[in-house]
């Protein structure tokens, strides 16, 4: 009697497992994942400027070329 | 800023900056040729005028920062409609884009280069510059207020504790508070305060506090600027008008130091405090005349002294030396007398009759170390019934005996523990 009630507690414990594996694995293989928003992905072209930055990175060039700006005097008075 | 630096890119900067990945022309327009008036012509120096050239990558700040205060100069409009009407917004509006819209600034104007209204110029070799440096931005606009206020530039007047301190603006003004994430406001104190002193000093607060002047005062008598900012600068009637030649100008009558608390006009949940340092904002009944008559018809609606937040905070100031430095003292108070005839109805909610007077049964410190027992305190501050016996204060108001002795000078010494606030 005593191993019929254990045999019994067994098999109903494999069953129980099991059935709980199953429903994991089904539940993943349903569940749909949150989507994530994708943001576009800017899309960059090949640097070709190169011309701009061989002047605006030459010192030289540049304290040759860059004309100041005219100052024009102020005829505000006080604390702007 | 020599001509050549404003637009001199650092190779070695920026070419760390994921931004040199873009073609230059791809935001500036022009054409990458070498023929330099060829690559200039229709060359947008200003490229993040255009939101889209920032907001199309930096989707999560550039919508909130296009509708920021800083960006819409929304400020001006408030004050300048609310003493207005409608027909005149117009005159209003184009004496705006004449003398103040220079002041609009773009995501470039901080993060790229010093703002245009103030000459502009590269600030890292053209590097994106994530915290932009308080002098050659914040401070450049900021200028004769809070720059002087912050630096101690104000003669006689110290820095601000927070600047002593090393901090820099962004330490207290968030970014998100600068590009106005979160926030629609109308106004610089519209809605929630930001940044607010409790932020970071939580534990030193009203009631609880530990500190005697804040468990007396708590947290909605005085704003913390009342006690901890010394003298300002106030500014008197601003004039605008152009030059023959059509160049804007503006003339401001006179400025002035000065400290005065005065009434809260801007009493609220976010702000409850019944008295607030109060300056004297450049505006006048005629400041717009230049571009029509009677733009202001409703000039009385809002006062000529306006809430305001000093830079200048100090951990000791003359009102905290002494409870009679505020509680009697109508120096430091916007009473009548202090306001000019012709703005006393604009200022008049906010005018103080005289000084609160000293609590019931106030006694001089010296005279309560002598003759009154140290466990009234309740009683003393107003708190209870008065069921001791008020001994009578000296005849001299610093408790000398009432000698024949001139009361000195309520003027604090200027050594770090007390004025400065060291």
């Amino acid at each position: 009697m005593k191993f019929r009630n254990s045999l019994f507690f067994l098999i109903v414990g494999f069953v129980l497992i099991g059935a709980g594996l199953l429903t994991q694995v089904m539940g993943v293989a349903h569940a749909s994942p949150p989507k994530v928003q994708q943001q576009p992905t800017p899309v960059v072209p090949p640097f070709t400027d190169i011309a701009c930055l061989e002047c605006h990175t030459n010192q030289e060039a540049l304290q040759t070329l860059a004309v100041e700006k005219e100052v024009v005097d102020s005829h505000s008075e006080g604390p702007g | 800023m020599a001509a050549w630096e404003r637009v001199w890119i650092d190779a070695d900067m920026y070419s760390q900056d994921l931004h040199s990945l873009i073609n230059c022309t791809q935001c500036h327009g022009g054409q990458a040729v070498d023929d330099m008036t060829i690559a200039h012509t229709d060359m947008i120096d200003r490229p993040a005028k255009n939101p889209e050239t920032c907001g199309a990558c930096h989707t999560d700040v550039t919508p909130a920062s296009l509708n920021s205060l800083h960006s819409t100069l929304a400020g001006y409009d408030t004050v300048l409609y609310a003493r207005s009407v409608p027909e005149n917004h117009p005159a209003l509006e184009e004496a705006e884009a004449n003398h103040c819209n220079s002041c609009h600034t773009t995501c470039g104007d901080c993060h790229i280069s010093q703002p245009y209204s103030v000459g502009g110029g590269l600030l890292d070799g053209h590097a994106y510059v994530q915290t932009p440096p308080m002098s050659q931005t914040c401070t450049a606009c900021h200028g004769s207020r809070v720059k002087n206020e912050y630096f101690g530039l104000n003669e006689g007047f110290p820095s601000d504790v927070h600047f002593r301190e090393r901090m820099s603006c962004s330490d207290c003004h968030t970014a998100d508070e600068i590009h106005g994430v979160g926030i629609t406001a109308d106004h610089r104190y519209d809605g929630e305060q930001k940044p607010n002193c409790e932020d970071c000093h939580q534990d030193q607060i009203g009631v609880g506090s530990g500190i005697e002047q804040h468990e007396i005062h708590g947290t909605e008598i005085l704003s913390c600027q009342s006690c901890h900012s010394v003298e300002y600068t106030n500014c008197v009637n601003c004039h605008l008008s152009k030059t023959d030649e059509g160049t804007p100008y503006y003339t401001v009558e006179s400025h002035n130091m000065g400290f005065y608390l005065a009434r809260n006009a801007l009493r609220s949940a976010e702000r409850p405090y019944r008295f607030v340092t109060v300056r004297h904002v450049p505006i006048d009944i005629d400041s717009f005349s230049f571009y029509g008559d009677n733009l202001l018809p409703n000039f009385n609606n809002l006062p000529t002294w306006a809430y305001a937040t000093p830079h200048n905070i100090q951990r000791n100031t003359p009102q905290t030396e002494s409870c009679e430095a505020c509680h009697g003292n109508n120096d430091i108070f916007l009473t009548i007398d202090k306001v000019a005839p012709a703005e006393r109805e604009a200022n008049a909610s906010i005018i103080v009759d005289q000084a609160p007077p000293l609590p019931d049964g106030y006694v001089p410190a010296t005279a309560v170390e002598t003759e009154v027992p140290t466990d009234n305190s309740t009683d003393f501050w107003g708190g209870g019934g008065d069921t001791t016996p008020t001994p009578e204060p000296p005849t001299d108001f610093w408790g000398g005996g009432g000698s024949d002795t001139p009361t000195p000078e309520v003027t604090p010494e200027a050594t770090p523990d007390n004025f400065w606030g060291g």
